[in-house]
């Protein structure tokens, strides 16, 4: 047998996932058997505590800092996995409460969601930890599998099954590009493992070989799908839009956790060969900002205007990743990649709070016969619900990155990440499309504050505490690591 | 210089590509699914070629067994799929054909160029070949192996999450209530039996 | 019984079993259908207290012969709206994998006294496959094809039902019937199936089906259960009594075959008993010793083991004949129950505890060879060192 020591650190490295698909199945089971579809709030708080035993281990982890490894090379045990692990189980807690809140408001309150929305979750984060593709694209179908169900999970409205639909071929699609990519990359580099991809080609000279660069073009494409970047975005506004509220914040969230670390993983392993790649990621990081952000100021409905906004931030997540190979500038070694990759973490837990907050208020406001989505639901808001006008407003103000808020210090730390790293034409556009954008979230604020109700008041929901908690939450964070950004770094370990 | 192995390789490869362009070609949906069978069983001999015995059987076994009969029965079940004047084209197609001959040529131009390293051990016989790859199964592919059973558990969950029946609504009030008229009709009728 | 190896120049005898043994079982099969036809009738009809053929040859023997000419020279229809390629290309599938299924299966086994005076013994089976049970296991899960085929190229309403029972039918037994394979696999700790009946050797302690022979193994109840969770299945998997819903003739005329006559319908039967064969070859070599003897008994050594072999097989040819003649049709759920939540959940528990028993008690490999710094698979599989060198 292998030795006991390594078998215990392989296990100390998946023990966080471990525990959310106990929990998941613990759930699965335990609704059919033990408490019988009878107690419908037990499913939530199984949840919830799955998640927060798995956030106690995870933050536990040994040998992080050493940059060791488990099972074999495929799995990193290394502060990305660990950081990005923390904001997705962040993004499961605060879409669990919306959950909570919303299935029952919707009367969709069945256990599956949780148990779905756990295993996606363990996906993700092997995502987010993967030193190997294979594990990479196994923990990308995990998470892809769960999230094409929770959108189609109201199945008796012809949107959502139409956005499940949607979401599935056109994930399978993106999948099938990516393992593409990764069998030609394993071609050209006779390895899947991302240390060992470095190795060689940081090893061998000359040009790369088309197989490689066509691979690696795959790979953008896969991983493109999954992040919704301009022009493999078409999906995004029509599946944000038909999936059940609580299902869209989750998506928004841990797929685009999963996604950007998966790429920070894989660029950073592509770093040898970064001319070949570089100008691409450019080229896209542009045509996302603008594209994005252009297509946002048109949309009448906050869910697909949250949509277009997150392809408007996968652009701006996009520019770290193009600061990512600037190892050395001018000559100098730079610190630039850890800034990159420390930037593009803090505005991921950034976009985590702001934008699951502002769907949170969606959720806060929907009830049995009323799916709030139309900026026309919102008009007056500030008059028939203060708390919920000014928690949107400080979202809408977040995203829009105003400070002192925490989308404003993601932004600035990704911008200086940038100008460090002499990527200064994608900054000025970062800068521009952010002024922009500050246009369309404006309005929202306008609509809330200044512009009278027309319709008769909707029923009161049935149920409020979850989405509550979870508005609460993501203002609080919102603004105090807006003030103190240092604050979370100090929590997640994260930072130099 | 032309090895041996191409007379067993030609004639497979060719049949595949032939079945494959076969699958998409077919007008008939059924047959386009019973074109597959050829197109995977062909594939396997591939595999057979390359003295990889365990995937010809893994390939037969899972893609010709298993997964071909589930799409043919998916298709038996789905609507429209019996009328063969259905039109199972797309109007991309002259879009579509050059694209895949660039990409296929593409593609097999790239790879008969790359510069493979050569093999540096002869492949393990049958028996080894077995033993090696389950060792590697539970050994350098633990993880991956084990992940992979975590997608099936979630795709599982997820199909019968979408396929499980909802509960059904109360049943809608009838329109007209035809109660009284059957009453009355009833009624009419009766009277009618005893004036007889 | 020691045969010399007589060779002719560069041939010898044990170079040329395999080909023997491909004729034979090919010629088996295909010669011995007939007879098992006759041999089922007259036993249903014993039970049921009739005659049953009788006026063929002696005793009704040439009956199934005389009804295989009928058939031959009958006009062979073919319906008008039916898929002509599909539809005659079904009965055709439905032999061939059963056919081919023969070809991984030992069923004798001889001794050749070799030129240096040495005495080898030698399996007689025509591709004595590393992975022969997978093989079998591989192209018997193909039969599918051609019953899925029939039924849907007749454009019959009936026919289709039948096509579509046997496909989920057969997809859902299959995976209990692998569980339970693999489970005599792991008793028999190899894929090949002469390894397979070899471990089997001794006394029918010794059986797979038995087995609680301490020295060796001992798994007593567990391979019983394996070994009839796989009876089940295989009764399944062939599409017979009591699991013949593919053909129910009372709901479905004659199911997936209605629209099919003469030597068409002839190959369908063919398939049918020919898939039934193989089947019960592999339940004799898995689980009830081959061609080994039940025990060692001095009145009984001479007999060849091809004929012990023959025998289980007629046994279970019985079992096929008896359970049809008892045995009502299963209802469609209760066959689906019976499949899913219950054979399969028994199924994987007993593959659980057989492992476990083995891991602990019987472990054949030492256990340095488990441990071995998993070597990956070279050649194909290995992630090979870079070109330029790596680090």
């Amino acid at each position: 047998m292998p030795d006991k020591s390594v078998i215990i650190g392989d296990m100390q490295a998946i023990l966080p996932m471990i525990v959310l698909w106990v929990t998941a199945s613990v759930i699965a089971l335990g609704d059919v058997s033990l408490w019988k579809r009878g107690n419908k709030a037990i499913n939530p708080l199984l949840a919830i505590v799955g998640v927060l035993v798995a956030f106690k281990f995870l933050v536990n982890t040994p040998r992080v800092a050493s940059g060791a490894t488990a099972f074999a090379k495929s799995l990193a045990i290394d502060p990305l996995g660990q950081i990005s692990g923390i904001a997705l189980l962040v993004t499961a807690v605060l879409s669990i409460l919306l959950a909570w809140t919303y299935l029952k408001n919707r009367g969709l309150d069945h256990a599956e969601y949780y148990v779905l929305l756990l295993l996606s979750l363990t996906g993700a984060m092997m995502m987010a930890s993967a030193n190997d593709l294979i594990v990479l694209f196994l923990g990308l179908e995990i998470l892809s599998f769960g999230l094409y169900v929770m959108a189609g999970f109201a199945r008796t409205e012809e949107r959502s099954e139409e956005a499940s639909v949607k979401y599935f071929l056109l994930g399978a699609f993106g999948s099938a590009f990516l393992l593409y990519g990764i069998a030609l990359v394993y071609g050209a580099t006779q390895s899947t493992n991302l240390e060992q991809i470095r190795a060689t080609l940081s090893s061998s000279s000359g040009a790369p070989g088309p197989m490689l660069l066509a691979g690696i073009g795959l790979l953008i494409v896969g991983l493109g799908f999954k992040a919704a970047i301009v022009p493999f975005h078409q999906w995004t506004p029509d599946v944000y839009e038909g999936a059940p509220t609580a299902a869209t914040a989750y998506m928004a969230g841990a797929a685009k956790i999963g996604a950007f670390a998966a790429m920070l993983r894989v660029f950073g392993a592509l770093t040898p060969v970064a001319a070949s790649w570089l100008p691409a990621i450019q080229i896209l990081a542009i045509v996302t900002m603008v594209f994005g952000n252009l297509l946002a100021v048109t949309q009448t409905n906050v869910k697909r205007l949250l949509a277009y906004s997150s392809i408007a931030h996968a652009g701006y997540l996009l520019v770290a990743i193009a600061a990512l190979p600037s190892e050395t500038v001018n000559g100098i070694a730079s610190n630039a990649p850890d800034l990159a990759v420390g930037g593009a973490l803090f505005y991921l837990f950034a976009y985590v709070f702001m934008t699951l907050g502002a769907f949170g208020v969606l959720v806060y406001l929907s009830s049995k016969g009323r799916d709030v989505q139309h900026v026309n639901d919102l008009r007056g808001l500030a008059k028939r619900e203060p708390a919920a006008a000014y928690a949107m407003m400080f979202f809408m103000l977040s995203l829009g990155g105003i400070p002192p808020t925490m989308g404003f210090m993601g932004k600035w730390q990704i911008f200086y990440a940038a100008v460090t790293g002499q990527q200064i034409m994608l900054a000025i556009v970062m800068a521009l499309t952010s002024a922009m954008a500050v246009y369309y979230y404006l309005r929202v604020v306008w609509v809330m504050c200044f512009e009278e109700t027309t319709e008769a008041a909707a029923p009161e929901p049935v149920a409020r505490t979850g989405a509550m908690a979870a508005i609460m939450l993501a203002a609080a964070a919102t603004i105090v690591f807006g003030i103190a950004p240092n604050l979370l770094n100090a929590i997640t370990g994260m930072g130099p | 210089m032309i090895s041996p192995s191409i007379f067993v390789f030609a004639p497979l490869a060719s049949a595949a590509l032939f079945t494959a362009l076969m699958v998409v070609r077919s007008r008939n949906v059924i047959h386009a699914g019973y074109w597959l069978l050829p197109c995977l069983l062909a594939v396997a001999g591939l595999f057979g070629s390359l003295e990889a015995h365990f995937f010809v059987v893994v390939q037969i076994l899972i893609y010709a067994g298993a997964i071909l009969i589930l799409i043919l029965f998916a298709l038996m079940l789905t609507r429209d799929v019996m009328d063969p004047k259905q039109r199972q084209t797309t109007k991309f197609a002259p879009l579509a054909v050059p694209l895949c001959i660039f990409v296929g040529l593409g593609g097999a131009l790239m790879m008969a160029r790359a510069p493979w390293p050569a093999i540096q051990a002869a492949a393990p016989g049958p028996a080894e070949q077995t033993k090696a790859l389950g060792l590697g199964l539970i050994g350098d592919y633990a993880l991956p192996f084990e992940v992979a059973s975590l997608i099936l558990l979630a795709a599982l969950i997820g199909a019968i999450c979408l396929a499980k029946a909802e509960k059904e609504p109360a049943a809608p009030e009838p329109v007209i209530d035809l109660r009284g008229e059957i009453e009355l009709e009833e009624s009419v009728s009766a009277g009618a039996a005893d004036g007889h | 019984m020691v045969i010399q190896n007589y060779s002719l120049g560069p041939i010898d005898l044990a170079s040329i079993i395999p080909y023997v043994a491909m004729g034979t079982i090919l010629g088996f099969i295909l010669l011995i259908v007939p007879f098992v036809i006759w041999f089922e009738r007259v036993v249903i009809a014993l039970m049921q207290d009739r005659l049953g053929p009788n006026r063929v040859g002696p005793r009704g023997l040439l009956q199934t012969i005389a009804d295989g000419v009928k058939l031959f020279f009958k006009e062979d229809l073919e319906p008008a709206a039916v898929d002509r390629s599909l539809y005659y290309m079904a009965p055709v599938l439905a032999l061939i994998p059963a056919l081919a299924a023969g070809a991984a299966l030992p069923f004798a086994s001889i001794s050749l006294r070799m030129a240096d005076g040495s005495v080898k013994s030698l399996p007689l089976v025509a591709g004595n496959v590393n992975i022969g049970i997978l093989f079998i296991l591989a192209l018997s899960s193909l039969q599918v094809y051609g019953i899925v085929l029939a039924g849907w190229a007749s454009n019959n309403k009936y026919s289709l039902l039948g096509g579509l029972r046997s496909s989920a039918q057969m997809i859902s037994y299959e995976l209990p019937m692998s569980l339970a394979i693999l489970t005599g696999i792991l008793m028999s700790g190899s894929l090949n199936l002469v390894d397979v009946v070899n471990s089997q050797a001794g006394s029918i302690l010794d059986w797979n089906f038995f087995k609680l022979n301490p020295a060796t193994g001992f798994f007593f109840p567990l391979g019983l259960i394996a070994g009839m969770i796989y009876l089940v299945a295989m009764v399944a998997e062939t599409n017979r009594a009591p699991f013949d819903l593919p053909e129910a003739e009372s709901e479905l005329i004659a199911g997936f075959h209605t629209e099919y006559s003469s030597m068409k319908f002839a190959m369908f039967f063919m398939g049918e008993y020919a898939s039934m064969l193989v089947v019960s070859g592999i339940a004799t070599a898995l689980w009830f010793g081959g061609w080994h003897a039940p025990f060692d008994f001095v009145l009984w050594n001479w007999i060849p083991g091809g004929i012990w072999f023959l025998a289980k097989l007629t046994f279970f040819i019985g079992v096929y004949v008896w359970l049809r003649a008892t045995l009502p049709r299963l209802r469609y759920d209760a066959l689906m129950n019976i499949g899913w939540k219950r054979l399969l959940p028994l199924s994987i528990v007993v593959l659980f505890a057989v492992a476990t028993v083995d891991a602990f008690f019987f472990t054949k490999d030492t256990p340095a060879a488990i441990s071995a710094p998993a070597t990956p698979p070279s050649g194909t599989l290995t992630p090979m060192a870079a070109p330029g060198g790596g680090q």
